[in-house]
C-alpha cells in the first residue's frame, strides 16, 4: 500500500479510489505493480488518473456533463458543446491541486469517447485531444516538482489557461470541419447538469434500460415517425441523474417487458421505472 | 440667538455636502441591490459592477462637463434625465417581465428570444401551446426554442435599458446636486456673503 502513503499529501487517492470502486467495483485493479514502488512518478500518477477518467467516461458517470456533437439536418447545423465535470462530486478538497488535472482528464476522455462514436473516421479532434492530455501530464509534473504552495497555484493557473487555449483550438477545428461539410457549427450553450434537478433513478427490476428524450424532441420525431438513434436519446445509467422539465421515456427489461410515457421533473425527486403490468 | 450669514452659509454647505455624498454614494451603490433583489439584466455576469462603473462615469462626466452650466440649463437637463429614467424604468420592467424566464432548478434568470426557431414554430399551437411550454420540454435551453440572434438582441436590449436607467439616474442626481450648489452660491451672492476660499 505504499502508493497510498505516497499520495497521502493530497486527498487525490481517496477520491480516485472511491470513484473507481463505485464505478468499476468488479474490474481487476490494473496498477498493482505501482503499489510496490516507493514514490509514484508523474507518469504513474498520470496513468492512474487517465485509467480512472477512462472508466468514468466509459460508464457515462453522473459527474460528467456530457459533451454533445450532433447533426441537425433541417438547419444544416452541427450542434456541440465540449461538456465538463461536476467537480463538487469528485470527493476531492477544493484546494487539492490534483482536482484540476483530474477534472481535465475526465473531460478529455468524455470528448474522446464522443468523437470516437460520432466521427470515428475524422481526425480533426485527435491531435488536439493528445495536446490536451499533454497539458494534463505537464500539470501533474508541475504539482510533483513544486513544493511551494503559491508557486503550485501559479503554475496551475498557467496550465488552466493553456488547457483553455487548446479547447479554443478544438472549437475552431469543429467550426472548420462543419464548414467543410457544408454545415454551421453552433454551440449548445450551457450543459444540462449545472441547471437541473438531481433525480434518484430506481429501476424495478434493476436490470432494465431506461432512455429519455426531451418531450418536444419526442413530439417532433413522433410527427416524423422516426424516433431512432439519430435523436439525442439519453440513457439513464446512474443512480443519480440531472434532469429538468418534461421528457418522454422508454424503459425495457430482458424478456421484452417495457414501459413508456411522459415524466415531468419539477424538483429533486425519486423516479421509479417498472415494466407495465 | 440669530445666526450670522456666515453660519447659515456653512450649514447650507454642510447640507449640500451631505446631499452630494448621499446622492453619489447612493447612485453608485444602487445597482448592487441587484445582488439581493435579482432584478438586474440576466446577461452578462457582473452586471451590478458594470452598472456601478457606468454610474460613476456618468457622474464624473456631469461634474466635469456641466460645471459651468447655468441653473436654468441644469434644470432642463434634470427634466430630460428624469424623463429618460422613467421611460427606461418602465421599458426595462416590460422587457424583464416579457423576455426573461427563471430556471426552476437554480432560480437563475435567463433572456428569451423574440423569434421562435422554425422547427419549434411548426409545432405551435397544435402540439405545443407556446414557446414557454416548449422551453420546459427542452430542458430550459432557450437556444433550442428561440434563434440565437434574437436571444442576443434581447440580452443587449435588456442590458441597454438597465444601464440607461441607472445612467439617467446618476445624471439626474448629479444635475440635482449641481443645481443645489448653484442655488447656494446665488443665495449667498444675494446676501453679500463672501465666497469660500
Amino acid at each position: 500500500m505504499k502508493l497510498i502513503f505516497a499520495l497521502s499529501k493530497s486527498s487525490l487517492l481517496n477520491g480516485l479510489l472511491l470513484l473507481f470502486l463505485l464505478t468499476h467495483a468488479t474490474a481487476p485493479y490494473k496498477d498493482v505493480r505501482g503499489l510496490t514502488q516507493d514514490a509514484p512518478s508523474p507518469e504513474q500518477n498520470f496513468k492512474e488518473i487517465k485509467t480512472t477518467a477512462e472508466t468514468l467516461a466509459e460508464a457515462d458517470s453522473a459527474i460528467i456533463r456530457a459533451p454533445v456533437f450532433r447533426y441537425v439536418e433541417e438547419t444544416k447545423e452541427i450542434k456541440y458543446n465540449l461538456g465538463g465535470v461536476k467537480v463538487q462530486a469528485l470527493e476531492l478538497e477544493s484546494n487539492d491541486p490534483y482536482l484540476i488535472p483530474f477534472e481535465k482528464q475526465i473531460q478529455v476522455e468524455a470528448l474522446r469517447k464522443l468523437f470516437r462514436r460520432v466521427v470515428p473516421e475524422e481526425r480533426f479532434w485527435l491531435p488536439i485531444l493528445q495536446q490536451l492530455e499533454q497539458v494534463v501530464f505537464a500539470t501533474i509534473r508541475d504539482i510533483e516538482s513544486t513544493t511551494d504552495k503559491s508557486e503550485v497555484q501559479r503554475k496551475l493557473d498557467s496550465r488552466t489557461t493553456q488547457f483553455d487555449t487548446e479547447l479554443g483550438k478544438l472549437h475552431e477545428a469543429i467550426r472548420l470541419y462543419a464548414q467543410g461539410k457544408g454545415y454551421t457549427a453552433s454551440r449548445e450553450g450551457r450543459g444540462i447538469a449545472s441547471d437541473a434537478f438531481t433525480i434518484q433513478v430506481i429501476k424495478t427490476p434493476n436490470n432494465g434500460r431506461v432512455q429519455v428524450l426531451p418531450w418536444v424532441k419526442y413530439v417532433k420525431c413522433s410527427a416524423l415517425r422516426k424516433c431512432g438513434d439519430s435523436w439525442p436519446w439519453r440513457e439513464l445509467v446512474s443512480a443519480s441523474e440531472n434532469m429538468i422539465g418534461e421528457y418522454y421515456y422508454q424503459a425495457e427489461w430482458p424478456g421484452g417487458r417495457r414501459n413508456e410515457g411522459k415524466i415531468d421533473v419539477r424538483n429533486n425527486t425519486t423516479i421509479t421505472f417498472s415494466p407495465r403490468e | 440667538m440669530a445666526k450670522s450669514g456666515l453660519e447659515e452659509f456653512r450649514e447650507v454647505i454642510t447640507d449640500v455636502r451631505g446631499i452630494t455624498s448621499w446622492a453619489v454614494n447612493g447612485a453608485v451603490v444602487a445597482p448592487l441591490a441587484d445582488l439581493v433583489l435579482h432584478l438586474g439584466a440576466p446577461w452578462p455576469t457582473g452586471v451590478p459592477i458594470i452598472t456601478s462603473l457606468v454610474e460613476l462615469i456618468s457622474l464624473i462626466c456631469v461634474f466635469h462637463f456641466w460645471v459651468r452650466k447655468s441653473l436654468k440649463k441644469l434644470t432642463r437637463r434634470m427634466v430630460i434625465a428624469l424623463a429618460a429614467l422613467l421611460i427606461s424604468f418602465f421599458g426595462y420592467l416590460y422587457l424583464f417581465d416579457t423576455y426573461t424566464f427563471v430556471n426552476p432548478a437554480t432560480s437563475k434568470r435567463y433572456a428569451k428570444g423574440f423569434r421562435v426557431r422554425p422547427e419549434i414554430q411548426a409545432l405551435i399551437p397544435d402540439q405545443i401551446k407556446s414557446p414557454e411550454e416548449a422551453l420546459s420540454g427542452l430542458e430550459y435551453r432557450e437556444e433550442e426554442v428561440w434563434t440565437i440572434g434574437s436571444i442576443t438582441a434581447v440580452r443587449l436590449t435588456l442590458l441597454a435599458a438597465w444601464v440607461l436607467m441607472f445612467g439617467s439616474l446618476s445624471v439626474f442626481i448629479g444635475t440635482f446636486v449641481m443645481a443645489q450648489r448653484r442655488r447656494v452660491v446665488r443665495g449667498r451672492a444675494q446676501d453679500g456673503v463672501p465666497l469660500a476660499p
